[in-house]
């Protein structure tokens, strides 16, 4: 028997990861937090069902319109930005919150591993939540109207395609925002409400350089704008907002890998 | 993962069966289509139309729109259903499910007379519930049509007030209304399969519109030159379009979508500023006019590259209030004459 000890072998990445996914999934989604954040996205579907048990004499808005209005401005502008705040920059300190980081970062795994993994939970997470209450939407506003479900049937898959490339940008930008800060919360909320929801909507070039003039490009069926939003608004080419959406997802997502493999994390007691 | 894994089983089962409720709808519903909003017995219209428009007539007619304003004199009133009434007795609240109007472009005749140009190469087909008694009878002064019967279809020559009109009877819910010319060209691209689907520029059209729709247009270069030649003015300097495509929809207000296809970004801008501008010249005049600023609030335009894409929502209200002004102004203009003319007698 000797005394020195043998370093074990580091898992493959994707093993790792996998691995990861399963531990990080179990502590984001069956949580208070997906909850609440669950009945927040419903929240559409619950005043769609009103609507229609209620309906308001002289609405000048089929369900069709309604709904494009939910998925533009509701989810796509306001919520879904918020929920990859909630989750994306939760995504390592909540690991650092609960003192369970340092029993990953000693387990043969590398630290790419750990973060793949989280961002994985994290996609699968906020999708799950998100996708039934767009889907559901569509069908309590759609269903029944004159127009009737299956009118803009493609857009709603094309809606629910722009709605998972929104949650991972935001998800990247908020990751790198949670490896890179210590309490990501606040500046995360002064980005969304100053920056995305401000100089999104300034004339000239400016919206050029916010995520939400991409996002909310991506909804073709989206209400025509009123006031100076109509005047100054600027959408992009579907092509395009793929494009730089998935561009900074992706630099982001990589700038935060890098962070957080050469971060030092100390545990306080 | 037991919870977690039932959680996105769940979430997974609800989106999938939403997403496929949604398009089976779309598929069995009242917008199956085999070509957009095309019937697959329409296909055989030509495939040169350089205007291929239509309206589903079940639900124009069972709308609360046509309920308000689908009377003689009213803004909803739709003449082709009106002439179709006038020319075969088919009532379109009765009878019609949906109309498909296909306008073959002419280059050889000159811009004037296009109007009668368009009437001579228009193309009606008709789907309802008729048959050949029926239409036979309620074809007016029925004494001047000849009757022929050639492969199963039911000809009826000089029926559309002009000799060489043609009414065919495809079979108990079909007909086809034009000149010889062009139901003779439609009934051969149904022997040979022959049609729409052969202009793939169509087809992508088509494509294009909403399920559902009320009405719908697609057109080549010559719908907007049309348009623009007949109204003059600013419009006259429109740059060319390669195509457009609108459709829309009554109730619960009257939507409609327009995009028109340019023949670069430059020539999008300068459709879209003219539009932009007549939409200022609207709201600069409400001070006379409060509804023409809601009309121009209604109205959005934006480009796409080499796209306008025009979007109008006008609420049943607003055309009920501009409906009353226009008569007030008509009374007062009726007034005025009736005052000059008695002021000249008395001269």
């Amino acid at each position: 028997m000797t005394g020195a000890t043998e370093a074990l072998p580091i898992r493959p990445l994707w093993g790792g990861a996998r691995d990861m996914f399963y531990i990080a999934i179990e502590r984001m989604l069956p949580r208070p937090r997906s909850f609440w954040v669950f009945m927040l996205l419903a929240l559409p579907v619950f005043f769609g069902i009103l609507l229609r048990i209620y309906p308001p004499k002289g609405l000048p808005l089929t369900g069709f319109e309604l709904y494009g209005i939910v998925v533009a401005l509701f989810f796509v502008r306001n919520l879904l930005p918020l929920v990859a705040l909630l989750f994306g920059s939760a995504l390592i300190a909540d690991a650092v919150d609960s003192k369970t980081l340092t029993y990953f970062l000693t387990r043969p795994i590398s630290r790419l591993s750990i973060f793949v993994g989280e961002f994985m939970a994290y996609l699968v997470t906020v999708l799950t939540l998100t996708l039934p209450c767009v889907v559901m939407t569509y069908l309590v506003l759609c269903v029944g109207t004159p127009q009737g479900a299956g009118f803009g049937a493609m857009d709603l898959v094309q809606d629910l395609g722009a709605c998972a490339l929104t949650l991972f940008t935001y998800g990247g930008v908020f990751a790198l925002l949670g490896v890179s800060l210590k309490r990501p919360l606040i500046p995360g909320l002064l980005f969304l409400f100053v920056w995305e929801g401000f100089v999104a909507n300034f004339p000239g070039d400016a919206p050029n350089y916010t995520i939400s003039a991409y996002a909310r490009s991506l909804i073709r069926h989206r209400p025509s704008e009123e006031g100076l939003a109509e005047l100054f608004s600027k959408f992009f080419g579907v092509g395009e907002s793929v494009l730089v959406l998935g561009i900074v997802g992706v630099v982001s997502l990589a700038l935060a890998i890098w962070i957080f493999s050469r971060r030092e994390y100390v545990i306080s007691s | 993962m037991n919870r977690s894994r039932r959680l996105i089983a769940a979430a997974a089962a609800i989106s999938v069966l939403g997403v496929g409720l949604a398009f089976s709808t779309r598929l069995t519903g009242t917008a199956r289509a085999a070509v957009g909003p095309v019937p697959p017995e329409a296909l055989a219209l030509p495939a040169d139309s350089s205007i291929l428009m239509g309206f589903d007539v079940r639900a124009l007619t069972g709308s609360q729109f046509y309920a308000k304003f689908g009377q003689e004199g009213e803004p909803g009133r739709v003449e082709a259903l009106a002439e179709i009434e006038r020319k075969t007795g088919l009532n379109p609240e009765r009878d019609i499910d949906a109309v498909v109007v296909a306008i073959r472009a002419d280059p050889g005749k000159s811009a004037e007379g296009a109007q009668k140009r368009d009437h001579d190469n228009a193309l009606v087909f008709v789907t309802g519930r008729f048959d050949a008694a029926r239409l036979e009878s309620s074809i007016p002064e029925a004494g001047k049509i000849s009757k022929e019967r050639r492969d199963g279809v039911t000809l009826y020559r000089g029926a559309a007030e002009k000799p060489h009109g043609v009414v065919a009877l495809l079979d108990a819910g079909i007909l086809v209304a034009g000149s010889a010319e062009a139901v003779e060209t439609f009934l051969t691209n149904r022997a040979t399969g022959h049609g729409i689907r052969d202009s793939r520029q169509l087809v992508s059209q088509l494509e294009t519109i909403e399920p559902g729709s009320t009405f719908w247009a697609v057109g080549g270069p010559s719908v907007l030159s049309r348009v623009t030649s007949e109204v003059g003015g600013a419009a006259a300097n429109l740059p060319a379009v390669k195509q457009v495509v609108a459709y829309g929809h009554l109730d619960p207000e009257v939507g409609m979508t327009a995009t028109a296809e340019a023949t670069d970004a430059k020539s999008a801008t300068k459709i879209a500023d003219v539009l932009r501008g007549f939409s200022a010249m609207l709201s600069l005049q409400a001070g006379q006019k409060a509804e023409l600023a809601q009309i121009a609030d209604s109205i959005s335009v934006a480009t796409e590259g080499d796209k306008v894409h025009v979007k109008a929502t006008i609420t049943h209200e607003l055309i009920d209030s501009l409906k009353k002004s226009a008569t007030e102004s008509h009374k007062a203009h009726k007034a005025r004459k009736a005052i000059e003319d008695v002021e000249v007698e008395i001269h």
